[in-house]
């Protein structure tokens, strides 16, 4: 159904002609996100350029009874940034860095600033924003925010939650509001980092503090190559039960090293059947000690190289590889599909044997990239989307893979969110009645749903339909 | 499900299927960094050439009208981690509209020959050197006289003799073979804007090739690349200027076809010429970066900074080599934000797509302020007129000039080399 044109005339009021885009093939290119998988045309896609233009976005649609959903540059992998039939609010106008506080160590943007372009910015003064997510050099504060979005790094630092100071909000309703800041003068409940993580389900956050951290003087980047992948799984365990914590560990199997050394030749070994990279930061003297108590670690557990990048080149280069690996997989397969999930780090060498296991019974390729310290898995599940029962097929593996995650005590998602793409197995990890609570509290703050519907919860969910057996216990919440 | 293939062969389509939809190609991308619009990213157009090719009753027009609106800069491939071919696809879907959806008027048609073909340019050429000469081309500036596209664009033109380089190098350069020519003898290729406008480009390639033992050749018969035809969707004549290239150079005993035009390099890169095995085709940054064996004695002290020519950064992966060359011969070479980003030139773009090409000119304009440059650098003539007009309108007097002149006059610092080539200081 075409939106009311009285709504059209109303934004195009609001931001200008041409910043409202109703065109055929305009809006064709919003029909995804990173995920391919789900695909929704929008009924018409408006770029604001300041919080006030995005709150009277808000309120027109608000009064015009339109679903609406906040996107930044569409790198999410959970379909979170779709709208079939409503208004797309396109925040890549809305990228300026407002101000960098060296001395008080915070930075305050707005959401369409890039998470790279921030780093960029804040390195000249040591300072960087730690979380990390391999799409940094695409993706938005407001799409790390929203989806409380992690990375290699967040081992050490944390994840997106731990770096948000405050931020200023547009709800449901176009109601504008400013919750935590730069300083910690904290009364009452913390709603900055109730809100980080929604999705964009309950407010459209539009001038965001965030916290700058000072960047490592050294580092230390190791690569230790395996014959065997639980050798790699095994080792994970083994380097933080020696107390070491590094920054980032981080696991790429064979056919991902296989697309790497495709087009980027990162310098992964391709015959591996896995490597570990890892890094270590800080003082000279002890990151010395955890890189030999590393060493013994993977060689122990049947490292056959284990090797230090000796330049800074070198170093950039095992970074670009891991970090572009999901990127590079073009090369092997016409399409994939990201996998999410997180088992306790014990049960690393269990859930990946699972995972090529029931690739296998699916007749599906399967390659791994794993956040391995956080015990966050992404199994990237190749399929042709012109073959038949291609996509269903992927998707079948990728929930059995889920099912087995929650089963090891873990969770539907890292750090990619729920979105569009798992929310009806949300039941399969909470109760009913959690998932009432939760969703009364989304509704109380969304109270017609119109912003951006059809994401997190099931759909239809009405409490009674909830019937399958959640693996978490009462009373655990999202 | 049996589709049909409007655009793409089997092949091609499969290219396209490379892109995986990551979006990492986003921030590099000139248009999109403007406007913010994914149909204006290269993953939106990857995704508009999909839809045209499987979908036959899409609105073609309106998914070309962002097509239209790519740069051609290339940013996106560099970024790309599954090295999609963007540019290969993006001239496919060009190729595809000049025939089935928008061809070129004859007009248009007869720009794109007429300023790439040796008589017309001729002509073109030494009435704008008159015009020059006469100081009318200020007066038509002040005046109005042209519509404010072309009148920008004149602002950026070089002095120019109205004579090819190719047919007048004999009187502009003496005859000069170094006695120790050891490094063996390279051809030049000359193109045809650089043969007519940017003679003081050859005329400095020619020397500092020579100045450090190359013997340097440059055979008659030689064209225009068809880098502007191939862009504008005509593939047939870009082919015939690969032919007449091809006759040009086939039987030239060199070591190389050094060519100092990043836009020229790039179209003679291609698979085209490649897989004929004829002259290795090299940019002349990258041939000189570890072959120079007489490095400037003395530095230029002033501070400069290098922009860098898409076509050498991006569609030929020359990262490193125009550094290296420029540091042996400058003291200051400062940094310039965002050196990788397009200036909006782009070939003809900057005449058809003004307002765009304005508005990442003028992104790039303030970087430059930021730097202050006594002199800015780049490699190759349309980015270097585009530049130089940008830097005009802005009340810049900053000069733009081929890594190469830089080159040169680091050398002129040198009395033997004024004396070599019968220069005065």
């Amino acid at each position: 159904m075409p939106l009311p044109r009285q709504l059209i005339k109303q934004l195009q009021r609001i931001v200008g002609r041409r910043q409202v885009d109703t065109d055929f093939a305009e809006l064709l290119v919003y029909e995804s996100d990173g995920l391919t998988l789900r695909t929704a045309r929008p009924g018409c896609v408006v770029y604001p350029s300041s919080t006030e233009e995005c709150a009277r976005v808000v309120k027109a649609c608000h009064g015009a009874g339109v679903p609406y959903v906040p996107r930044g540059a569409g790198t999410g992998l959970s379909g979170g940034a779709i709208s079939d039939g409503g208004v797309i609010i396109q925040l890549s106008r809305m990228s300026k860095l407002l101000g960098i506080h060296p001395d008080d160590r915070y930075a305050i943007v707005q959401p369409g600033v890039v998470n790279n372009y921030l780093n960029l910015q804040a390195r000249p003064h040591g300072l960087e924003f730690a979380p990390d997510p391999s799409s940094q050099a695409a993706c938005t504060i407001g799409g790390n925010l929203a989806e409380n979005a992690g990375g290699p790094h967040t081992l050490k630092y944390g994840v997106t939650s731990n770096h948000i100071l405050g931020q200023t909000v547009v709800f449901a309703d176009g109601e504008i509001a400013t919750f935590g800041g730069p300083f910690p003068v904290r009364t009452g409940p913390d709603f900055s980092t109730f809100l980080t993580g929604t999705e964009g389900t309950i407010a459209i956050s539009t001038e965001i503090t965030v916290r700058l951290v000072p960047t490592a003087a050294t580092a230390t980047t190791m690569l230790a190559v395996y014959p065997s992948v639980s050798g790699a799984t095994d080792s994970v365990s083994a380097i933080l039960a020696a107390g070491v914590l590094p920054t980032a560990m981080e696991l790429i199997d064979n056919l991902c090293i296989q697309a790497v050394e495709g087009h980027l030749k990162a310098g992964f070994p391709t015959d591996a059947a896995a490597v570990l990279l890892i890094e270590l930061d800080g003082e000279e003297q002890l990151m010395k000690r955890d890189a030999e108590a590393v060493a013994r670690a993977c060689k122990a557990n049947g490292a056959t190289d284990f090797h230090t990048a000796q330049t800074e080149d070198e170093r950039q280069s095992l970074w670009r590889g891991r970090k572009h690996a999901v990127g590079s997989l073009g090369k092997i397969t016409p399409a994939f599909y990201t996998n999410d999930g997180v088992v306790p780090r014990s049960k690393l060498t269990a859930i990946l044997q699972v995972s090529y296991k029931v690739a296998q019974g699916h007749g599906i390729r399967v390659a791994h990239v794993c956040h391995a310290g956080d015990g966050n898995i992404h199994p990237l599940i190749l399929y042709d989307p012109d073959e038949s029962q291609g996509p269903e097929r992927a998707m079948a593996c990728s929930e059995d893979i889920l099912l087995a995650c929650l089963e090891m005590g873990g969770s539907l998602t890292g750090e990619h969110g729920i979105g569009a793409e798992k929310r009806n197995l949300l039941p399969r990890m909470f109760t009913e009645d959690d998932l009432g609570h939760m969703l009364r509290l989304r509704d109380g703050l969304n109270r017609e749903g119109l912003l951006n519907p059809g994401k997190i919860f099931p759909t239809g969910a009405k409490c009674g339909e909830l019937r399958n057996q959640p693996v978490f216990p009462s009373g655990t919440w999202i | 499900m049996v589709a049909t293939h409007q655009i793409f062969s089997q092949d091609g389509y499969r290219l396209l299927q490379e892109c995986i939809h990551c979006g990492l190609c986003l921030p590099t991308c000139p248009t999109y960094v403007v406007n913010g619009k994914e149909a204006d990213s290269p993953r939106g157009r990857l995704s508009l050439m999909k839809y045209v090719d499987r979908e036959p009753d899409i609105d073609a027009q309106g998914a070309f009208r962002h097509i239209d609106l790519c740069l051609g800069c290339l940013a996106c491939q560099t970024a790309c981690p599954s090295g999609v071919r963007y540019g290969h696809l993006l001239e496919s879907s060009r190729t595809y509209q000049r025939q089935e959806i928008k061809p070129l008027t004859g007009f248009q048609r007869q720009i794109v020959t007429g300023v790439t073909s040796h008589r017309p340019l001729g002509m073109i050429s030494s009435i704008i050197a008159v015009v020059q000469r006469l100081g009318l081309d200020r007066l038509v500036r002040v005046l109005r006289l042209l519509p404010a596209t072309l009148r920008f664009q004149l602002a950026g033109m070089p002095r120019i003799t109205g004579r090819a380089f190719s047919r007048t190098h004999d009187r502009l350069l003496p005859a000069m073979t170094p006695s120790d020519s050891s490094q063996g003898k390279v051809a030049l290729f000359t193109g045809c804007v650089m043969d007519y406008w940017f003679s003081e480009v050859h005329a400095a390639s020619v020397r500092v090739l020579q100045w450090n033992g190359f013997d340097v050749t440059i055979p008659e018969g030689q064209s225009c690349c068809g880098a502007l035809h191939a862009h504008a969707g005509l593939e047939e004549e870009a082919e015939a200027c690969l032919d007449r290239n091809w006759m040009a150079f086939q039987d030239i005993d060199a070591q190389a076809l050094v060519v100092n035009a990043a836009g020229c390099g790039a179209q003679l890169r291609t698979e085209a010429w490649t897989s004929r095995n004829g002259l290795p085709v090299v940019d002349i940054s990258e041939w000189l970066a570890d072959k120079l064996i007489r490095p400037p004695g003395k530095k230029l002290y002033a501070k400069v900074t290098y922009d860098a020519p898409c076509h050498l950064h991006h569609a030929q992966s020359i990262h490193k080599a125009p550094y290296q060359l420029l540091e042996t011969a400058c003291e200051h070479l400062a940094v310039l934000p965002e050196a990788e980003m397009c200036c909006g030139s782009a070939g003809f773009y900057s005449l058809i797509q003004a307002e765009m090409s304005q508005q990442v000119l003028e992104r790039k304009i303030a970087h430059i302020q930021s730097i202050a440059p006594a002199t800015l650098i780049t490699g190759n003539p349309g980015c270097q007129m585009q530049l130089q007009a940008g830097l005009h309108a802005s009340g810049m007097k900053i000069p733009v000039l081929h890594i190469i002149q830089v080159l040169d006059q680091a050398y002129r610092q040198d009395e033997a080399y004024l004396l070599a080539f019968n220069l005065s200081e």
